[in-house]
Formats: C-alpha cells, structure tokens, sequence
C-alpha cells in the first residue's frame, strides 16, 4: 500500500494506492467548526444532494444512471468529530478492469453533478425533493424516543453540559427546521461550498497521474485553505460526584449512560494509554464489566465502556433492570476504583494490547476501514500504522493506573423502563 | 479435497467431509490478512418437537438460543473468550428460527483458534448453576428487544401468518418461557442435534487449505464422533392461508408502523429451483418498489411514509413478501401496495438493470471474507449446497421465466400488524 499527499489549491488530495480490491472508493469530506443552529440545514442539504441532480431531476433517472455505472454507491451524510461537523460525499465503484473502461471519469462526472449542479431552479429547491427531505428529518426527529439506548445516551449527555458540542442533536432541531425554505436552501448551499476545508481520499488500484488529473477536472471548488479550529473538546470544570439524573418512559428495559470526563491527557496516553485502559474496563467481550456484571452477576447483556478522544469523554452503555440500577451502579464504581488501585493484572495488559493490534490490522482488509483510518490519523492528528504497532507495547500497568485517575463519571443517567416494573 | 471456482473471479474454494459428516469447506484468500470460520448448526429455534433415538421430545421456547449461550461453558472453568483473546481474536454466536452459528475472526493463529472452535462447541458442560446464571441475562436480552418496534412487528406477524409452525414463537422464547428449561433439556437436544453431520465449518481468509485438512481430519474430539445421529423433526401442517388479518398494538412510537406481508406457498413454483424462485422473487421487489419505482416515487412525493422497506423470508415450504414502513396515513399507503401489487408488470429494460446491478455485487462480494463466507453458509442452510456460479445464474434469468412466475403468483393472502402510538390506546 502506497499513501501519497498532493497539496490542491482548495484543499488536499490523498491518495491510496493499494491492489487488495476490487473498488475504488472516493470520499469528498468538507470540514467545518459545528455550530448547533447549522446542523439541521447542514443534514437537509447533503440529504438533498444525493437525492438528485440538474440533469438527473427525478430519483428514478438518477436511480437509472447509478444502475448504468454498475451500481455505483453513493452516500453522504454528516457526523459531529468534537468541535467539527463532517460532511462525507462518498462513492465506490467497481474498478473498470471488471466493468469498461470510461467507468472511472463517468463516476466522477456524476459526483461532478451532484457537487456542482445541483438541483436549483432559479434559486430555489424542488418542492417535491425539498419536502420529501423535509418529512423524513422530522421524522428522525419525531422518533428519536424510539431507539432508547441513543435517546438515553443524548440525554446523559445533555444533562452533563447542554451548550456543548457533545450535547449537540445532531438529528437537528424542530425549530432550525420549520425555517429551512427553498430559497434559503439555495443560499445556504453556496455558502456550504464557499467556507469548508476539503480533503479528497482516492483508493484501490489506482493511477497517481490519472485521479490527480481527474479530480482536478471534475472537482473544482473555490474555496481557500484556511486556520482550523481546535478539534478536540475541553471539559470546564470537573467536579468529583457524580450527578444522578433518572427520567422515566413506557420500555420494558431501563437503559443506563454514564458520561465520564477525560482531563488533562498526555499526548501519548491520549494517542495509546485510554484505548487499553477502555479495552480493559469494558471495551469487548474479555473486559472486566463483561466478566464481573454480566458473567459472575447476570446483572446485564450487554454493558460496554467506548472512548470519544475528540470529546475527551469516556462513556459506559448498559440495558439493566430497575431494581438492579443501584447494584450495577455500585459495581461499576468498583471496577474502576480498583483499577485506580492498582488492579490490572499483567495478562489483563497483554491481552489488551494484543486486542488493540488485532483491531488495527483488522481493518486492513476493508477498504472503507483504511480510508476511515486515514481520515481519523488526519483530524484528531494520530501516529502512522506502523509508529502506532510500536508504541503500544510501551505502555505499562503505571500507564493505565495513572490515566484512570483522569477519568471523572460527571453524569449517571437512567432511562427507567416503566413497563415491565407496573406487571 | 475438491476444488470449486467461484464465478470465475480468481477466487477458489476448497470442499471436503470429515470422516465425521462434518461439512468443511475453505476459502483461501492471498491478499488478506484475517480470517473468519463459521461453524454452524442446522438446529435454531423452530426446533422445540422432534424424535431422537425412538424417543418423541417438546421443548421450552427458546432452548435453542439458550443452548447457544450455555455452549460458551466448559468444565475447566475456562472462559472460551479468553483463549481467544490470548491471540487477539473475536467470538460469537447467534441463533435463528432454523440455524444457530459459532464464528471466530482475527488475525493471528487461525489454526489454533479454529481448532479450539470445535472444542468447545463440541465439550458441552451444563450445570444446574450455570443454567440458572444465564436466566437474568437472557431475560435482559429479551427484555432489550421487546422495546424495538420492528421487532414487535415481525414477532407479531408471523403470530398472524402462521396456525402451526413453532415459528410463531420468539426466537429467545419469553420471559416465562426460558425458566422451564434444565440442563437434561440442553444435553437432550444437544445430543440431537449438535452432531457434526448436522452441521457445516466454513474458513475464509488468510489461512492454508492444507493445513485446515491436517488439523480437521487429526481433531480428537471430532474424530470421537462414531456414530451420525438421526433426528425426526415434527411436521406440522400448516394451511395456506394466513391466520389473522390484522393486529393493532400500542408502543412507545411517535409515528405509527406498519408491517404488511404475503404469505405463499412455494410448492406452486414446481419448475423452479428454490434459488430461482429466490431470484425471481428479487427481481419483482426492485421492480416494484425499488430506488427506480413509480412506487416509492409516489409514496414519497405524497408524504405517506418516510421510509419502508421490502425483504422476503422463508420458513419451512413458505415464502413471505414482508413490507414494513413507517407512516402517518397509513391507509393510502396500504391502498398503494394493494394497487401495486394487483398488476405486476415488468418491463425488460427494468428486468435487465437489476440483473447488471445484481452481477456488480457479486464482484463486489468476493472482496470480503465475511460476506463470502456468509453467503456459503446461508447457501448451504437455505439451499443445502453452495452456488459457485451466482453470475451465470444471474444471466440466464429470463422474462418468460420471469413472466410465467408473476402469473403463479398469488399476493392476495396477505395479513396486517400496525403499532400505534400509546397516546392513541385511550382514544
């Protein structure tokens, strides 16, 4: 696998020359500082765009155009990376030596169409496209209660500091919503395409020569490299009890979200150190949560920690019984005191690293994973694949008992099911 | 060993039979660093009645999924993760209405690790206690998809589809269900049906053909297996028709779902193989109310839902066409289905977009381990064989076929399973 940087007048064009697949797979990523009252024009444009185009008007021609490219994927949608929103335009398609030749610039002269022409009539969005668009956020909106474990999540989250942009919905608002027009739409467009920072990932089978040719030709912005806005979240103030917050809603289950705060991290616990400490704490299958709470208890089926480093926020996911809320909670509490104590056997460390390097080279049979992780080396600025299988064998049991005294539970959240308590 | 090609990609597959029944097949890929085996069970929910060793057996709903959890113990106190973890590897399991599934997938020490993957499915050791354990996690897991809605709509139309079939019944079984079930309920259809010639082994990935041979054929405790067990399962008879129409619930939704389903009787279908009855059936979904239908055009421009789904699925001689969506006018969206389903007709340039579309996937599919060894498994659980041969099965799907097919078809037995709101229970 070759990775190459080009530096383009509006951005940068990395390129992954790799002949494992039978794809090559095309992410346009537009970056930008988040701001919570542009979410939701933020979605309805990229969900807009992907519907149709100038030329392609209908969803039907544009179904059909996709058909004829040998089924190319395309997608686009935004995900929250800290103080950033994160718009993807991705596209993969089959490399032409297994469709015809022509197939790679006619890919592009429809991401062309979708960037670049869209479809505006006169300033102004398609009533039908733009309604459709409308209904199916607010129905995002409408149901977000539906899915208990995000709900209780955005809730904790929520309850730890609303104004920050971990606590974003970044489903949108009703609000932001309801004033979201055709003309404005438009407008706003523009703007999308005049202020963000762009990198483009080209991988597969590739020619340097030919996409740098290509991208250039077809994907033209005109906007200006520009400073960046820290990306990481820093947390304000940190208190040392944790705030109980318990909503109740008609589940059956009762859903706990626990948001810890992560302080003051070295650079290299930061790059290593809390991904072997959450490894360890309640990161998979071998975890001490999974072996103590589910396994020796029967306390929960699944109860999980993961890490946001963007958020400096570490945040522990379980689905429990009401009457168990205070033994789990208890015993949650423990685990990590005991950690904090000193109790992280040598095989518990071992094993962890080992998970760590399994993970990584795992995703080097995917393509879309070794984009992904190219892309998360470049925002949240992390060592190469090579610098990153050495260093983690340097991290020592002090390593993970000193970060887990940077670890603050903030918020405990509970969604309490009142269903199955009322039988 | 036998050497299969698949779809003339540059992707071979490597099949041969323990001495046990054990069905082994083996896909070596050159580029790719992890691997991923399957060893899978025909045994999943449905089966709770069934004659084994001249003995007439019924079991408690869910014994199967039950068994899927409980196989994970082991006499020795190990912790079956935990050797896997030791190389940096991934375990799971799941269970179905007709399968239940063991895999592994990482990268280091495939050998070892596969190898310890028929170990400790084939090392049973139940406990009263252990059993026991298990109910307040189990209780979770069913407790976690009873707050889904479309879980609750595909558990409450196949209640409406079916009179006889066990697959009316939840996969996990209930709350209540799960507390009948002992450790001689376990070993008992263990024994049944946890049998190596009841079961297949799929390995993708980095890994030798060779070696997998070496190490399957010298396996102790495979090798153990003598004798290959015969079990009955019960037959039910089941009509054709579906058993009620309609079924209104009330959930925790914001917008009301609906799921709308057709059951048919595949034995119509004489002259076509299962995959094609499959593929034919594939071709009309797209057509009808795929990315390109006048369908999902209107529905959408109209604003009667914000978004549907089409699958199709099998139990036992059925086939069912299941339509779920989400929507505030439900009956013209109900009225739109009906419509679209009265007159199906299907035009070539149609008919050959979804066949190119389809051809493109399969070259897509060889690039990664997990899906084509999941596709041999379902192939061998659905078809009983594997189909190498996707592409040219694909091409020879033709309109006379496809036409003749649409005349057989029947979409008029069909049933009904809305959630509403709770607010809306009261009114």
């Amino acid at each position: 696998m070759k990775y190459k940087c080009i530096d383009l007048k509006y951005g940068k064009l990395h390129l992954i020359k790799t002949k494992k697949f039978r794809t090559i797979e095309v992410k346009v990523l537009f970056k930008d500082e988040i701001k919570k009252n542009e979410i939701t024009k933020r979605n309805f444009l990229i969900d807009y765009l992907i519907l149709t185009t100038k030329k392609y008007n209908t969803r039907k021609k544009l179904a059909i155009k996709i058909g004829e490219l040998y089924s190319l994927f395309l997608s686009g949608y935004n995900t929250r990376i800290g103080n950033y929103y994160v718009t993807r335009l991705n596209m993969s398609l089959l490399d032409p030596k297994y469709t015809e030749s022509g197939m790679l610039e006619e890919s592009f002269d429809l991401l062309h169409e979708v960037i670049f022409n869209p479809n505006f009539l006169n300033n102004k969005a398609n009533s039908n496209y733009f309604n459709i668009v409308k209904n199916n956020l607010k129905s995002d909106l409408d149901t977000i209660t539906e899915n208990p474990r995000a709900y209780a999540n955005l809730r904790m989250l929520e309850s730890i500091n609303i104004n920050k942009p971990y606590a974003y919905n970044t489903l949108g608002y009703f609000e932001d919503l309801e004033n979201i027009t055709e003309e404005n739409l438009y407008e706003y467009y523009q703007e999308f395409l005049n202020k963000s920072l762009i990198d483009i990932y080209v991988i597969g089978d590739i020619k340097e020569d030919e996409i740098k040719n290509i991208v250039q030709e077809k994907l033209n912005f005109k906007t200006l490299k520009k400073e960046r806005c820290n990306i990481y979240i820093t947390h304000d103030k940190i208190t040392s009890r944790a705030r109980k917050v318990i909503e109740a809603k008609d589940y059956n289950q009762s859903k706990l979200s626990i948001g810890c705060k992560i302080s003051n991290l070295t650079d290299f616990e930061r790059k290593y150190v809390i991904n072997l400490y959450n490894i360890i704490l309640g990161g998979g299958f071998n975890s001490k949560f999974m072996k103590i709470l589910r396994e020796k208890k029967s306390l929960a089926y699944y109860i999980n920690s993961s890490v946001n480093k963007a958020d400096n926020m570490l945040i522990i996911q379980s689905g429990i019984s009401y009457e168990n809320f205070d033994k789990v909670i208890r015993g949650i509490k423990k685990i990590m005191k005991s950690i904090n104590e000193g109790h992280v056997s040598d095989i518990e460390l071992e094993r962890s690293k080992i998970e760590y390097l399994s993970i990584l080279e795992e995703t080097y049979d995917n393509i879309d994973s070794i984009v992904e992780n190219y892309i998360a080396k470049d925002l949240l600025n992390l060592d190469d694949y090579e610098t990153r299988k050495e260093q983690i064998e340097n991290v020592t049991k002090e390593d993970i008992i000193n970060i887990s005294k940077k670890i603050f539970p903030s918020v405990i959240y509970l969604l309490k099911g009142e269903i199955h308590e009322k039988n | 060993m036998k050497k299969i090609e698949f779809n003339n990609l540059d992707q071979e597959m490597y099949y041969f039979k323990h001495q046990s029944g054990l069905d082994v097949y083996v896909v070596p890929f050159l580029n790719k660093k992890n691997f991923y085996a399957i060893l899978g069970c025909k045994y999943g929910s449905k089966d709770v009645e069934f004659t084994f060793n001249k003995k007439e057996y019924k079991k408690p709903y869910g014994i199967a999924h039950f068994l899927e959890h409980k196989i994970f113990e082991q006499e020795s106190g190990l912790d079956p993760f935990a050797f896997f973890a030791k190389s940096g590897v991934s375990a799971n399991a799941s269970t179905t209405f007709d399968n239940t599934r063991y895999y592994v997938w990482g990268v280091n020490e495939p050998y070892d690790n596969i190898d310890y993957l028929l170990n400790f499915v084939y090392s049973p050791y139940f406990t009263d206690e252990n059993v026991l354990k298990e109910e307040g996690i189990i209780k979770e897991e069913i407790l976690m998809y009873e707050d889904d809605p479309e879980w609750a709509l595909d558990d409450n139309m196949r209640k409406n589809l079916f009179y006889e079939l066990p697959v009316r019944e939840k996969i996990a079984g209930t709350v209540d269900s799960i507390l009948d079930i002992t450790k001689e309920d376990l070993y008992d259809v263990y024994k049944a049906f946890y049998n190596p010639s009841n079961m297949y082994l799929i390995v993708g990935g980095n890994v030798s053909k060779d070696i997998i041979y070496e190490r399957i054929t010298n396996h102790k405790i495979l090798n153990s297996f003598k004798e290959k067990t015969k079990v009955k399962r019960k037959e039910y008879l089941e009509p054709n028709d579906v058993k009620e129409e309609f079924k209104e619930l009330f959930m925790n939704v914001t917008i009301p779902k609906i799921r709308y389903s057709v059951k048919i009787n595949k034995e119509k279908f004489e002259d076509y193989s299962d995959i094609e009855i499959n593929m034919y059936m594939g071709i009309i979904m797209s057509v009808l109310f795929g990315s390109t239908s006048d369908f999902k055009e209107k529905v959408m421009s109209e604003n009667l839902t914000t978004g549907f789904y089409v699958e199709k699925n099998r139990y036992d001689k059925f086939l069912t066409l299941d339509i779920t969506a989400e929507s505030n006018k439900a009956d013209i969206f109900i009225d739109e289905i009906n419509k679209t389903l009265e007159n199906i007709v299907i035009k070539k340039a149609d008919f050959e977009r979804i066949k190119k579309i389809w051809i493109a996937s399969e070259i897509r599919m060889i690039d990664n381990i997990e899906l084509t060894v999941d596709n041999i498994y379902s192939d061998l659980i659905m078809y009983g064989k594997v189909y190498n041969n996707r592409i040219e099965l694909i091409k020879k799907l033709n309109m006379k076929k496809l036409n003749k097919f649409i005349e057989n078809l029947n979409l008029t037995n069909k049933s009904l399973v809305m959630i509403l709101p709770n607010k809306e229970k009261d009114n």
